[in-house]
C-alpha cells in the first residue's frame, strides 16, 4: 500500500512505501519503503539504469507503480517541486513567464530570478540562455512553489564544476531557508557527500535499497579529506 | 537596407513578369485572344470604376471567410480529437481517407441537389471539402504534442486552462499555420467553381460570364485583381502572425 503520514499527526517524518514497478515483463523495482526525516536532505544513488529516475517519477506520481494488485498512481498529498534532468522550460515563454507561470507573484518571481543571477537573462526565451541558466531557471521553477517535497532528478549533470558548485550552494542555501525534504539523485558521489543528511543506494535486479548511510558530520566541516574518506568507504558498497 | 531589399526584388520582378507578357502579346498580336498588360489594366479600372468588381470580389470574400471559419473550427475539433484519443481515431479515419478522396465536383453537386441551389449549399461544399484536410495537419500536430512539457504541467499542477494557453496552443500553431495557409489556397478556388456552378454572383460566376462571352480583358482584368486581394491577405495577415508567433524559434 502507499501511505504517507496522517498530516494531523505532528510530522517529523515522511513515509514512502511503494510496491513494484514492473515495465512490460521486466520487474524493475523491489518493493520500496523509504521514511526521510522531514527537512532532510537525501540523496539516491546507485548504478545507471538503475532505476532511480524511475522511483522518483513514481513519487511525483507521473508513473504508476504496482500497488495492492493493480497498477495506480502515487499519491503524496504533499506540494511537490520537481526538477528534471532537461530543464523543461517552456520555449516559447521567457525564462520570467517560465517561473511566473506556475503561480507566484511578480515580485516573488523578480526576487527569485535576482537571487538565482537571472536577472540579466529574464527576458530571453530559454533557446538564447546556456544550459547552465536554463537549470537555474528550471530550479527556480521548482524552488518557487516553496514545496514540502523537493524531487530532483541529476539536476546538476554536464555542468562545468564551477556552474555545477555554485549551484549546489545555492541549493543548499535554499533548503536550509525553506527546510523542505529533497530527494535527489545523482551518479556524483562526492556531490552526495558534500550534500546529503543521508544516502540511500539503490542496486541490484529488481532495484532495491540496499544501504542507508546517514552522516551527522555538518557541512561547513566537511572538507575534502573528510569526503576523500567517506568516499572510499561508499565506493566499497557498490 | 535589408528591408527595401525585397521590395526592390519584387518591383524587380514584376516589371519583368509585364515585358514578358507584353513581348508575347506583341509576338501573338491577336488583341482579343492576348490582350497587352496595359489594355487589362485599363479594363481593372474600368470594372473598378463601375463597382461591380468590388461587389462580385466583396461577395466571394466572404464565402471564403465564411467557409474558412467553419472548416477550421470543425477541422480542428475533429482533427484534436483524433490525435489525442485512438480510439477516436479509429473510429472517424475511414469517413477522414471518404472524404478526402471524393473529388470536389461530385461533393458541390450533391450539396446543390440535396440542400438546393442556396448559399447554404454553396458553403457547405466548400467546407466538406476542406475540413478533413484541416484534420489530417491538427491531429498530426495534436499527436506529437510533447510528453515532457506535459509532464512538467502534472508535476507543477497547472490548470487545464493554463495547459491549453501555454503548453498546447503554443505548440499546435505551426500545424494551424499550415492548415491557415494551405485552408486559404484551397478553399478560394473551390467557391470559384461553386459560384461557376450555381450562385448568380461572385467571382466564379464572373468568370464564367466572361467566358461566355469571349471577354478575355475582363477576365484577366478579374484575376488580377483577385490574386492581388490574396496576396495582400498572405503577406498582411498571415505571413506577419506567423512570424510573430514563431519569434522564440529563431534563437
Amino acid at each position: 500500500m502507499t501511505t504517507i503520514n496522517d498530516h494531523r499527526e505532528p510530522q517529523t517524518s515522511i513515509t514512502l512505501n511503494i510496491n513494484e514497478k514492473w515495465f512490460g515483463e521486466t520487474k524493475i523495482l523491489a518493493p520500496i519503503k523509504l521514511t526521510l526525516a522531514k527537512g532532510s536532505f537525501n540523496v539516491i544513488t546507485g548504478p545507471s539504469g538503475g532505476g532511480k529516475t524511475t522511483l522518483l517519477r513514481i513519487i511525483a506520481g507521473l508513473e504508476p507503480a504496482h500497488i495492492d494488485g493493480s497498477n495506480q498512481y502515487f499519491q503524496t498529498g504533499l506540494k511537490i517541486g520537481f526538477a528534471f534532468q532537461e530543464p523543461r522550460l517552456l520555449p516559447w515563454r521567457s525564462l520570467r513567464d517560465n517561473l511566473s507561470l506556475i503561480g507566484i507573484s511578480p515580485d516573488q518571481t523578480a526576487a527569485l530570478l535576482s537571487e538565482m543571477g537571472l536577472t540579466d537573462a529574464a527576458d530571453l526565451f530559454p533557446g538564447q540562455v546556456s544550459l547552465g541558466m536554463a537549470r537555474r531557471a528550471s530550479l527556480a521553477r521548482a524552488y518557487a512553489i516553496e514545496p514540502e517535497l523537493l524531487l530532483l532528478d541529476e539536476p546538476l549533470v554536464s555542468l562545468d564544476e564551477s556552474t555545477a558548485q555554485s549551484l549546489r550552494d545555492h541549493l543548499i542555501t535554499f533548503w536550509q531557508r525553506q527546510q523542505p525534504t529533497v530527494l535527489m539523485v545523482t551518479h556524483n558521489l562526492r556531490e552526495a557527500l558534500q550534500m546529503a543528511d543521508t544516502i540511500i543506494l539503490l542496486n541490484g535486479t529488481p532495484a532495491a535499497v540496499e544501504t542507508i548511510l546517514h552522516y551527522k558530520q555538518l557541512r561547513e566541516l566537511r572538507s575534502s579529506a573528510w569526503i576523500n574518506t567517506e568516499l572510499r568507504k561508499l565506493e566499497s558498497h557498490l | 537596407m535589408t528591408r527595401q531589399s525585397p521590395f526592390a526584388l519584387f518591383i524587380l520582378s514584376t516589371i519583368a513578369f509585364s515585358t514578358l507578357w507584353a513581348t508575347a502579346a506583341a509576338i501573338i498580336a491577336d488583341p482579343l485572344l492576348f490582350p497587352t498588360p496595359v489594355k487589362v489594366l485599363f479594363t481593372l479600372w474600368h470594372h473598378l470604376s463601375k463597382g461591380e468588381l468590388l461587389y462580385h470580389l466583396g461577395i466571394t470574400l466572404l464565402r471564403v471567410a465564411a467557409a474558412f471559419i467553419i472548416s477550421m473550427a470543425i477541422g480542428c475539433a475533429i482533427g484534436c480529437a483524433m490525435g489525442a484519443s485512438s480510439t477516436t481515431d479509429r473510429l472517424l479515419d475511414p469517413w477522414l481517407i471518404l472524404l478526402l478522396n471524393i473529388p470536389a465536383l461530385v461533393v458541390m453537386i450533391l450539396c446543390y441537389i440535396w440542400i438546393g441551389m442556396t448559399e447554404i449549399a454553396a458553403i457547405t461544399a466548400v467546407a466538406i471539402n476542406k475540413i478533413p484536410n484541416v484534420a489530417v495537419v491538427m491531429r498530426e500536430g495534436t499527436r506529437t504534442l510533447e510528453r515532457q512539457l506535459n509532464e512538467m504541467a502534472s508535476v507543477f499542477r497547472l490548470n487545464h486552462r493554463q495547459r491549453l494557453r501555454h503548453i498546447i496552443l503554443p505548440q499546435l500553431t505551426p500545424y494551424l499555420a499550415a492548415a491557415s495557409r494551405s485552408g486559404i489556397a484551397l478553399i478560394w478556388k473551390i467557391v470559384l467553381v461553386v459560384e461557376l456552378l450555381g450562385r448568380s454572383n461572385g467571382m466564379g460566376f464572373q468568370l464564367h460570364l466572361f467566358f461566355q462571352l469571349f471577354d478575355i480583358e475582363s477576365l484577366l482584368a478579374y484575376t488580377l485583381a483577385f490574386v492581388a486581394v490574396m496576396q495582400t491577405i498572405e503577406l498582411g495577415l498571415l505571413k506577419p502572425w506567423e512570424s510573430r508567433i514563431n519569434r522564440w524559434r529563431s534563437t
